[in-house]
Parts: C-alpha cells; sequence; structure tokens
C-alpha cells in the first residue's frame, strides 16, 4: 500500500508539471504522512546527507572536462582523425561519427553534453556531403548514448555510489558493450549506405592521417590516462575527474593554445549549474528512498519479482523491460535515483553481480534518451540537425533495433559482459 | 520476514504493538545486530506481552551515524545503535576511543559494563534528550596492510585510511604513518587499487567487508577497544511507564551480555580466519606494547589538553579490576 | 528590480563556479600530494565535500530561477490554458509547501547541532545545515514569485509551463548544453 502511495504521488507530481526533484520530496513527505511518521528533519537531513558525498564529486569534474575540450580545440582533433582514418569508404562519414563518437565517448561523461558538441561539428558535415538528413542525424543521436556506457560515465557514479558498487568496476564494465553498440551501428550504418547509395570520398595519404594523429595525440591520450590511472590503482574514479580537468585545461592552454584563461570562470559556471541540478536531484531522492527503505518497500518489490528469482536472465529481461517503460519518459538520473534502491536486494536475492547488473542497468536507462516522448539526446540531436521531432523518431528506430539485439544478448549470455569487465578490473 | 515487512509497511500499529524502529550502524552479522535481534527484540517483544513491536534496520540503511543519533534525539526513529560519532559535542564520548587504556578485551567489557559506562551514562543523560542503555563491543582496532607490517618501524611512511576523528589521525601519525580520511565505503576500492596502503578496524569488520581479500599484513595491537552504545530517544522513553521501562533495561543489559560473549568467542577465530585466507598475523608483544604507548604519548597529551578529566579517567579505568 | 536580481543571480553563479574551482583545487592538491609526496593533507578531503554541498544548493535556488531543474511537460503540454494555470499554481504552490518543510527541518538540525563540529576542520554542523534554510527561504519566494507571475500573465501560461520557447534555443546552441540536464 505505501508502494501505491510513493508512485502515485511521484507520478502524479511528475505530471502536473512540479519538478522531478521536488516531486521525490513530495513522495518523500506523502510516505511519512501515510505513516504517521511526519517529520520536517527526515527532508531537510536526508537532502544534506545525499548531497554530501564525495564520490559524487566526480559529477562535476568530468562535466567540467567536458566544457574545457570544446572550448580548448579537443574535440574537433578527434573529429579530423576519425575522418582521416575512415573517410573514404562508403557511406565514409557516417564511421568517421561512430568512431569520433567512441573516441569522444572515452572522454566525456554524459550523452547529452557529447550530443551537443558532436552533433554541431558531425551532423553538418554529412548534410553538405549529400546525406539524408534525418538518418545522420538519427545515427548521432544514437551513437551518443555511448558517452555515459565507455567510461569515465555520470550515471555509473551516480549508480555505483547508491549502490556500493565500486565506480571502477563499472566503468571498467562498460568498455566492452560500449564497443558491440559501435559495431552493431556500423552494421545498420553498413545497410543504410548502400541503401542511399551513399558517395565515397577520396582517400587521404599516409602523410594526411600521421598528421592529424600528431595533432590530435594530445586529445587521444587523455582516455588513455584515464584508463592507466583507473587500472593501475594510481587514483579513483572522482580523483580522474580533477586529473581530467588539470589535463584539459594544460593542453586547451599551453599545446592547441584554443583556451584563454578568460574562459576558465564560464566554464566553472557552467559545470557548477550542470551539476547542481544533477545533485539536487539525487540528494532529493534520499528522502524518498529513506522513507522506503522505513517502509520496506524494496522487499515487497522483492515479493513481486519472486517469480522470476529462481531464473536471473528471466529476471534481468523483465527488469529491462520495466527500465525501457520507465525510460520512455523519465530522463537518466532520476530513473537511476528511483530504481536502484527498489531494484538492487531482487538482483542480489537472485544471486545477480551487481556490476553486472549495473552496466546493463545503466545501458538500458540510457537507451530511454532515444525513445520518445521524453528523448534529450533525441531533442539535443534535433536541434543541432535542425529537424523535428517526428522525423527523427521515424529515422532512429533501425538503430534503436540494433542497440536493443546488442542489450538482450547481454542479458542472454552475461559472459560477454562480465570477462571484460573482469579482465580490464584485473581480477 | 516479506509478509512482516508488508505488514510493517502498512501501519505504524504493526502486530498491535506500538513500533519501535531502531537504526543499526554496523552490518547484521556483528554480535551487536544479532544480539538485537536473538535477545532484545524477543526479550521486549514477549515481556510486553506484544504492545511494542521491534523493527530493526541495520548496516546503517537510515544513515550514518551521526544522523541516525540526531534523528533518535528528534523521536524520528526510537532507538539507535551507533558509535562515538557524537564526541564533539558531548566530550565523554571521546573515552571509548582513548587508546591503549584497556589491558584487554575482557578488561574493557567489565569497564563498559560497569563503572566507567555508568560514569559516562550519566554525563550523557544529563545533557542530552536520550537514554544509553545499554553498551556493546564495537571491537578491538587493529592494523591491515598491503605492505609489511609486523613491528613498530614498518609504520614508518604507510598510507593508512583513518576515520575522520583526531584521535585516530593522530594516533596513526605518532607511529609515522601518512593518514588518508576516506569514508567507509571507498575503503575497498582504495585498498584493492593501492590508493591506500593499510586501514585499522577490528577484524569482524575486516572479515565482514571483505577487505581480507585485497590485504597481506594483519598487526594485532588492539590499541583502541571501542563500543557501541544503544540509545532510546526521549521521546519513546517518557511514554512509557516504569515498568515498561524496566523491562528495556533489562533486554539492554541481556543483549549487552551475549554480544560481548559472542564478540570474545568470535576474536580467536577471525584470527584463524586472517591466517586461513593467508595473511600474516603478528601480535603485538609486551615490549612493542610499551614501546607504541611511549611513542603514542602526543595523542595523551592532546587529550590532557583538551579535556581536563582526561587524566582522571584514565586512572579510573586502570583501577578497573 | 529585475536587473538587480539578474545582477544577484550572476554574482550568484559567479560564487557557484569559484566554489566548484576550489573544490577542484583541493582534490587535485590531494592527488598530487599523495602519489608525488607520498602524504595528504587531512582538511582538504573534508573542505571539499562540504563546497560540494553548498554548490549542490546554492545551484539548486539558481537553476530554480532559471526553470532548470528536470520536468516533465507531456501532459502539461496537452491540456488548455485553464489547466495549466491551475496545475502551474498547484505544483508551485507544492514546491513552496517542500521548501517551508526544509525551512524547518534545517532550523531543528541548527538547533540540535549548535555545539558539535566535523572532525577535521572544526566546522559548526549548525553553519553547515544553515544552508539548508537559505536554499528553502529562497526556492520558497521564487516559488510564489512565479505564481503572481503567472497570473497576472495568463496570455504567456503555455509557455512558462512548457519552456517551449527557450528550449528550442537552447538544443540549437550546443554551449548551453552541457549537462544533461535540459529537457
Ligand atoms: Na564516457
Ligand atoms: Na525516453
Amino acid at each position: 500500500m505505501t508502494l501505491v502511495v510513493f508512485l502515485a504521488a511521484l507520478v502524479g507530481g511528475i505530471l502536473i508539471g512540479v519538478p522531478i526533484c521536488f516531486s521525490l520530496m513530495f513522495s518523500g513527505v506523502c510516505m511519512m504522512l501515510f505513516l504517521n511518521g511526519f517529520n520536517t528533519q527526515i527532508l531537510s537531513q536526508n537532502l544534506f546527507s545525499g548531497a554530501d558525498s564525495f564520490s559524487m564529486m566526480a559529477v562535476p569534474f568530468f562535466v567540467l572536462t567536458g566544457e574545457l575540450m570544446n572550448r580548448g580545440g579537443i574535440t574537433k582533433r578527434i573529429v579530423n582523425f576519425a575522418n582521416a582514418l575512415v573517410g573514404h569508404v562508403r557511406g565514409g562519414l557516417g564511421y568517421v561519427s561512430i568512431l569520433a563518437i567512441l573516441l569522444f565517448a572515452s572522454i566525456m561523461g554524459s550523452a547529452v553534453a557529447s550530443t551537443a558538441a558532436l552533433g554541431v561539428i558531425l551532423i553538418p558535415m554529412m548534410v553538405r556531403a549529400g546525406y539524408n538528413r534525418d538518418r545522420s542525424t538519427a545515427l548521432v543521436a544514437a551513437g551518443n548514448i555511448l558517452s555515459p556506457i565507455m567510461p569515465p560515465s555520470v550515471p555509473m557514479i551516480i549508480f555505483g555510489v547508491q549502490a556500493g558498487v565500486s565506480v571502477t568496476k563499472l566503468f571498467m564494465g562498460g568498455i566492452a558493450p560500449a564497443v558491440y553498440l559501435s559495431a552493431a551501428l556500423c552494421v545498420v550504418w553498413f545497410f543504410i549506405a548502400k541503401k542511399d547509395n551513399l558517395p565515397t570520398a577520396p582517400r587521404q595519404s599516409m602523410r594526411e592521417i600521421v598528421k592529424s594523429l600528431l595533432d590530435g595525440i594530445w586529445a587521444l591520450l587523455l582516455p588513455v590516462i584515464i584508463l592507466v590511472g583507473l587500472r593501475s590503482g594510481m587514483f579513483t574514479a572522482t580523483e580522474a575527474g580533477v586529473i581530467c580537468v588539470a589535463y584539459a585545461l594544460i593542453v586547451g592552454i599551453f599545446i592547441y593554445r584554443e583556451f584563454k584563461v578568460s574562459m576558465l570562470m564560464d566554464c566553472l559556471v557552467s559545470a557548477a549549474k550542470s551539476s547542481a541540478v544533477i545533485m539536487f536531484l539525487a540528494a532529493a531522492a534520499m528522502v524518498s528512498s529513506w522513507m522506503m527503505t522505513v517502509a520496506n518497500i524494496p522487499a515487497t518489490v522483492t515479493a513481486l519479482l519472486t517469480p522470476f528469482l529462481s531464473n536471473p536472465i528471466l529476471l534481468m529481461f523483465v527488469i529491462c523491460l520495466l527500465v525501457l517503460l520507465v525510460g520512455t519518459s523519465m530522463d537518466v538520473t532520476p530513473t537511476i535515483m528511483i530504481l536502484t534502491p527498489v531494484l538492487l536486494p531482487a538482483i542480489k536475492a537472485a544471486g545477480i553481480d551487481p556490476a553486472y547488473f549495473g552496466v546493463v542497468f545503466i545501458i538500458v536507462t540510457v537507451m530511454g534518451l532515444l525513445t520518445p516522448p521524453v528523448g534529450t539526446v533525441l531533442n539535443v540531436a534535433c536541434g543541432a540537425g535542425r529537424i523535428n521531432m517526428q522525423r527523427i523518431v521515424k529515422a532512429i528506430w533501425p538503430f534503436l533495433i540494433a542497440e536493443a539485439v546488442v542489450l538482450f544478448l547481454m542479458v542472454l549470455f552475461p559472459q560477454i559482459v562480465t570477462v571484460p569487465m573482469n579482465f580490464f578490473t584485473g581480477g | 520476514v516479506m509478509t512482516a515487512g508488508l505488514l510493517s509497511g502498512c501501519s505504524s500499529q504493526s502486530n498491535g504493538g506500538k513500533l519501535v524502529k531502531v537504526a543499526i550502524c554496523v552490518s547484521s552479522q556483528t554480535p551487536a545486530a544479532i544480539a538485537m535481534e536473538e535477545v532484545f527484540k524477543p526479550m521486549v517483544e514477549e515481556q510486553t506481552d506484544g504492545r511494542y513491536s521491534i523493527q530493526l534496520y541495520d548496516s546503517g540503511v537510515l544513515g550514518a551515524e551521526k544522523v541516525t543519533y540526531d534523528y533518535t534525539r528528534s523521536g524520528i526513529v526510537e532507538m539507535c545503535v551507533v558509535g562515538t560519532s557524537m564526541w564533539s559535542e558531548t566530550p565523554v564520548m571521546t573515552i571509548p576511543d582513548f587508546p591503549f587504556v584497556f589491558r584487554d578485551v575482557e578488561h574493557a567489557r567489565r569497564c563498559y559494563q560497569g563503572e566507567l559506562g555508568d560514569y559516562i551514562t550519566e554525563e550523557v543523560e544529563k545533557e542530552q534528550p536520550v537514554q544509553l542503555l545499554g553498551w556493546f563491543p564495537n571491537g578491538a582496532r587493529e592494523f591491515t596492510s598491503n605492505k609489511e607490517l609486523n613491528s613498530l618501524d614498518d609504520f614508518q611512511g604507510q598510507k593508512l585510511r583513518m576515520p575522520n576523528n583526531p584521535i585516530h589521525v593522530r594516533l596513526a601519525e605518532s607511529l609515522g604513518a601518512n593518514v588518508v580520511i576516506m569514508d567507509m565505503g571507498e575503503v575497498f576500492t582504495s585498498l584493492e587499487q593501492g590508493v591506500v596502503d593499510g586501514q585499522d578496524n577490528p577484524l569482524s569488520t575486516v572479515k565482514s567487508e571483505g577487505w581480507y581479500e585485497v590485504q597481506d599484513y594483519v598487526y594485532n595491537t588492539d590499541h583502541i577497544i571501542t563500543s557501541l552504545e544503544l540509545f532510546a530517544g526521549d521521546e519513546l522513553w517518557n511514554s512509557m511507564d516504569e515498568a515498561d521501562q524496566k523491562v528495556f533495561e533489562e533486554a539492554a543489559r541481556a543483549a549487552s551480555d551475549a554480544a560481548w560473549d559472542m564478540y570474545i568467542d568470535e576474536m580467536e577465530s577471525d584470527k584463524q580466519f586472517m591466517i586461513d585466507q593467508g595473511l600474516t598475523v603478528t601480535d603485538l608483544s609486551e615490549e612493542d606494547r610499551a614501546a607504541m604507548i611511549e611513542k603514542i604519548q602526543p595523542v595523551y597529551d592532546y587529550l590532557d589538553s583538551e579535556y581536563d578529566w582526561a587524566k582522571d579517567v584514565r586512572e579510573m579505568i586502570a583501577n578497573i579490576e | 528590480m529585475k536587473s538587480f536580481l539578474d545582477r544577484l543571480f550572476k554574482i550568484i553563479d559567479y560564487f557557484t563556479g569559484i566554489l566548484t574551482g576550489g573544490m577542484v583545487l583541493f582534490v587535485f592538491l590531494n592527488v598530487i600530494l599523495r602519489i608525488f609526496f607520498n602524504s595528504g593533507l587531512t582538511w582538504s578531503e573534508e573542505l571539499s565535500r562540504y563546497l560540494f554541498v553548498f554548490v549542490t544548493y546554492i545551484g539548486a535556488i539558481s537553476a530554480m530561477r532559471a526553470g532548470e531543474h528536470m520536468t516533465v511537460d507531456i501532459l502539461v503540454a496537452k491540456v488548455g490554458p485553464r489547466v495549466q494555470m491551475v496545475l502551474y499554481v498547484i505544483s508551485q504552490l507544492i514546491i513552496a509547501i517542500l521548501m517551508a518543510i526544509l525551512v524547518h527541518g534545517s532550523t531543528k538540525m541548527v538547533l540540535q547541532n549548535i555545539a558539535s563540529r566535523t572532525a577535521a576542520l572544526g566546522i559548526s554542523y549548525a553553519f553547515l545545515y544553515s544552508v539548508g534554510i537559505i536554499t528553502g527561504v529562497s526556492i520558497a519566494i521564487l516559488a510564489l514569485a512565479n505564481i503572481a507571475h503567472a497570473v497576472t500573465h495568463p496570455d504567456e501560461i503555455s509557455s512558462i509551463v512548457t519552456g517551449s520557447v527557450e528550449e528550442a534555443e537552447h538544443a540549437a546552441r550546443p554551449e548551453e548544453n552541457k549537462g544533461g540536464n535540459e529537457q
């Protein structure tokens, strides 16, 4: 019954237009009233405790890194390098986009930010080469959900902190799925390029490839630093964030000389604002999740999922469907904050590795960025590609289906996630 | 269990009794949590004929220690089992973290359950809207590390994770270690990745948190034998008649006894467990203990400068049989 | 008045930016000290953590004013202006009430923790918890001001509840779209 109160207040609040962070507090207050345990300190204390987290500080750090990279000339050099490498095959700019997105994803932590940054570079490039505008925009949108799957990843930090799972392990678990998803997108693009009979560009000379590699080497070193640093234990995920900030700053100012110190304040303000929104929501979720704990709601949900507990694959499948459904209308951070405390006990009861679950859960959640009616990456890609929602929704489905197939395989064969994860973690 | 959860979720009057939420900051496998589940809960529920229904929330799911203590003072949760995180406002609560004041764990038990416990309880209850009903073992802290650690000299230059408490920090610093402060939740990964070399905690914690998988050395120093306390908020306490209060007090005492018995039994098996897991375990010799006490003199100096009663309390403890 | 508020919020934004810079600095300092000098500052973790809390709380006020807290408008975009007005007033009232709860609860926490201090820096918890009062009061005022604005400008209600005009601009200009928090 408390579960009903929780859902009714949360969904009701969201639907009448209360921002999601306040809807979460509202559902917490409604549960207090329902359980005869109203006390204002429950709200204020949980909000404070939710924001008081060292691990979560990785969020502003990685957001700030993205800001610095765009203004420091790092982003466009990654695109140039990808273009020199694969620009010459049929529909080559599509593969360029996928490769650039994958490289970019290994530095950026948020799908919306990377779509905004790369969209304005990649989509006009493809359109100018005579590619279909809708399909080009859809490809960029579908590709950019790699950002939070390939490490670093803001959603993984949020999940890891809430679930008590090592953020580093989640990061390492995201590498292989990001590669599978890029491969799936390449396959879809191959057929599109054939069907649309897309033009080819002249092959670039070895000298040009080497030149763009040398020019972009500093940008391409950043993901290497992150991975090696995390893998070798030089620093934690939060600390990797500040290393990235420092590195992007140095490269932007001293090597590419495109970043002016006067831009720093804008970047800091922008990072502070973005992460305040994410963190305030994460903190607000602590209010409702505290009330859920008191009311034993996770146990209730585990009870509802009992028929599936003996079959982990079926359980994962059911959860994926549920998250896809929630993801049609809910953004990434609230989905993670609301569902993690509810689902995790069932995952543990079924004997599923929480780190494996976290990786799959994040992938399904970020796929929600591509599903209407509320798909933030779709919105941003539409803006960058200058098309409307209906057109992109029509063009996105082949990519979305390809990604769903990859997801299905990861549920069916968990080893394709866990084996590389353990390899990269060194376990 | 799940049906009980559903029922209690529906009403604060579950099973007909008044719901008493108890926030426990340690995991369900610790002696304190087991004693609360197996001794305190059934004793209270039976002897009050079900007028009270005890619901335990272990592993800190209702919040960090300081937060759940605040919840208890405010009546948001009725009771809590927490460590000493209220030391900054209630200075006598620093006493359980005094290093090398107890001769051994049995001695610590007699002190907490006797004269020392009574002294602290009186001071706390005088100032705070809580009742301190019982003293539980939180464990004797030992050092563990990835670098060789079996003598006093080995501390030099090691990166040790310490809790954010000046006594613990000063202790490690005076031994020559470099202190890194971090949250419990990040310790495993940091030990695994080598962000820090070691830490200090009771072996039961090293076992339950799985840290033994990423540590090679144990130095059995028993440097701090710290406590958990069972608090009841005054709101709950004043709503009870004297007979019910007596039931709660006796149940707390019985649970305390059970927890200390369990803990003392476990100490040897925890040590054996570490050896079986391939860790090098070294006990602190009498000479090294004396040398260590000498080396950490700055900690006592700090305590004496902060609290004018610190010296008297150490003497009181030394005089307890 | 409007330009005064614009300037005030500009200053607030700069303040959170500076705090974020401080966080980067203190965490970076500690990483460098640990990796290269095998030592660390016991207070820097604590300080950066509380700077983060302040960025979150103060940034939430600024986000409230800019309408940047994540919102779902699938229902409110479809109903008529009269219903939109009713729903908008209700939702802003809910926010104001929640913030009143935050203020009351934070005040209790402040009073309860007058004597308690953080371990490394000895900062008063009463001071830290008082940020909840500041945020609660500010956001509640903004919510009530939103109601007043909507009631006096009923013709603008559709764009207020959907934020549609702004949204198109935001999406087209990538530099304003970094945080993954726009709708
Ligand atoms: Na990424
Ligand atoms: Na969606």
